[in-house]
């Protein structure tokens, strides 16, 4: 099919031409327009290949892939985020999850402030343990935890660890106690020695000893939470509903749902910051 | 705990779909989660069709509709609901769009997509199309979709905007200009030169 060359329409009737189309002009002027096309073969044409090219072009429709919403859900709550069952709801089953820049937002604290204070503190090749490494212990670890808080953790991260754990159990020779978590560390800490404490007690103890207030001081701390969709509630530390019917909720807390006093060091350990060395 | 997928019922999805779309957001923001999924079935041909058409490459489209819902996902809560929301979706996509385009410019490579497209079409089963349609019919049809496609694509990349925003979308003038931040006076000429530059161009190729 070749092209038939088309002569080219009245320039009056191309100045007007797209208010025509959508009757954007004053009945006179369409009344004169349209006495033109009638009588001119060149402009009509002209507005023939336009109103036929648009239908041909408004038929044309692709639509998005039959998996768009599965792709685009996988995008945005990434599998493995945490999962959030708000109590069957409404018709059936309703699934809530951990909003995606939340977790993003988590992660990326907590290891910038692993960071700061493992890699580039000034103890950290002497190996010694100074100021800003001891912030860092207040975060990653738990200071001060309820014992309800320091059990579901204990879960949390023994449910984290147990398909590894089992592997290097095997690996390793060995064999865990029943009763016992199946993760050699967790059981070394939940293991009571003869005085009736546990290593989780003795870390604990260990670093209440050691708290110091670093650079990124408790109010920082809070006012950067507050900012990012954090929230400070009942002692925990929160993620906000972010636009979507999330609720906290205690069934795997020890991800990223921590006791403030894990995130912000209490007054007491200010105290005892200033009367380190 | 496993995560599982909830499709909303068939039955509800009747009952909301008379929703406005802003609804829907206000909705979903009081904590109505699927909501955001309506919304998301609701735009989401209609974003790949405006990607598609305004950078040209199907697959690169569906990914870059898969980008709008993820900032609309992320920036909902930014939402001024007093406005209205495909305004706002349609200008997230149409920015997507121009990066995109903006990005080809600076690396012009010649996508694989692009070129496999191209013989996808010209090896695609006549007879799947329309069993009712003869075959010369069929191939008068694809190739008039294929002229007018590429007619379309022809038009400077500010005119082609306009164009099917006002001719596929159907966005009024006042949408348009806060779509693309222009001014009012902008879109009315921008849509005048391409639509007599559309005709133009296709002219010549019908009967």
């Amino acid at each position: 099919m070749s092209p038939t060359p088309v002569p080219r329409p009245c320039r009056a009737f191309l100045d007007d031409f797209s208010a025509f189309v959508d009757g954007h002009v004053s009945p006179a002027r369409r009344a004169e327009i349209q006495a033109h096309v009638d009588c001119c073969q060149r402009c009509l044409e002209h507005l023939t290949a336009y109103r036929r090219g648009v239908t041909v072009l408004r038929s044309i429709e692709a639509g998005a892939s039959a998996d768009f919403w599965e792709r685009l859900e996988s995008r945005i709550w990434p599998e493995g985020a945490l999962t959030v069952v708000d109590g069957g709801q409404a018709a059936g089953l309703r699934v809530g999850r951990w909003p995606g820049p939340a977790v993003g937002l988590a992660a990326a604290a907590v290891l910038a402030l692993f960071v700061f204070v493992r890699g580039f503190g000034p103890e950290a090749s002497s190996g010694t343990l100074g100021p800003q490494r001891i912030q860092a212990s207040v975060v990653m670890t738990v200071p001060e935890v309820p014992e309800e808080t320091a059990t579901l953790a204990r879960v949390g991260r023994q449910d984290a660890a147990a398909s590894e754990s089992r592997s290097r159990s095997r690996s390793q020779g060995w064999t865990p106690v029943p009763g016992e978590p199946a993760d050699p560390a967790e059981a070394m800490l939940a293991r009571v020695d003869s005085r009736g404490t546990t290593g989780f007690d003795r870390e604990i103890s260990r670093l209440r000893e050691r708290v110091f207030e670093g650079s990124l001081g408790r109010d920082r701390i809070r006012s950067s939470l507050s900012t990012e969709g954090w929230i400070e509630e009942d002692g925990w530390v929160a993620p906000v509903r972010l636009g979507g019917d999330w609720a906290r909720s205690p069934i795997r807390p020890a991800a990223l749902v921590r006791p403030v006093s894990a995130v912000m060091p209490a007054p007491w350990n200010v105290d005892q910051a200033v009367s380190l060395p | 705990m496993s995560a599982t997928t909830v499709r909303k019922p068939q039955t509800e999805r009747v009952a909301t779909e008379k929703l406005g779309d802003n609804e829907l957001v206000e909705r979903y923001l009081a904590g109505e989660s699927r909501r955001f999924q309506e919304l998301v079935e609701r735009y989401e041909g209609r974003m790949v069709n405006f990607i598609q058409r305004s950078i040209g490459d199907r697959d690169r489209a569906e990914d870059l509709a898969q980008e709008v819902f993820v900032r609309v996902y992320r920036h909902i809560r930014r939402f001024d609901t007093s406005k209205k929301f495909s305004t706002w979706i349609y200008t997230i996509a149409s920015n997507l769009a121009k990066n995109e385009l903006r990005n080809r410019s600076r690396n012009p490579l010649v996508l694989f997509q692009t070129l496999t497209s191209s013989w996808d079409d010209d090896h695609r089963p006549l007879q799947f199309e329309d069993s009712s349609m003869r075959p010369d019919d069929l191939y008068r049809k694809r190739h008039l979709q294929e002229l007018v496609e590429k007619a379309a694509d022809e038009l400077p990349e500010h005119h082609r905007e306009v164009f099917i925003l006002r001719e596929i979308e159907g966005k009024t003038y006042e949408e348009i200009a806060e779509i693309t931040n222009t001014q009012l006076g902008t879109v009315k000429s921008r849509l005048n030169r391409a639509r007599n530059r559309f005709a133009q161009i296709i002219a010549p190729w019908l009967d």
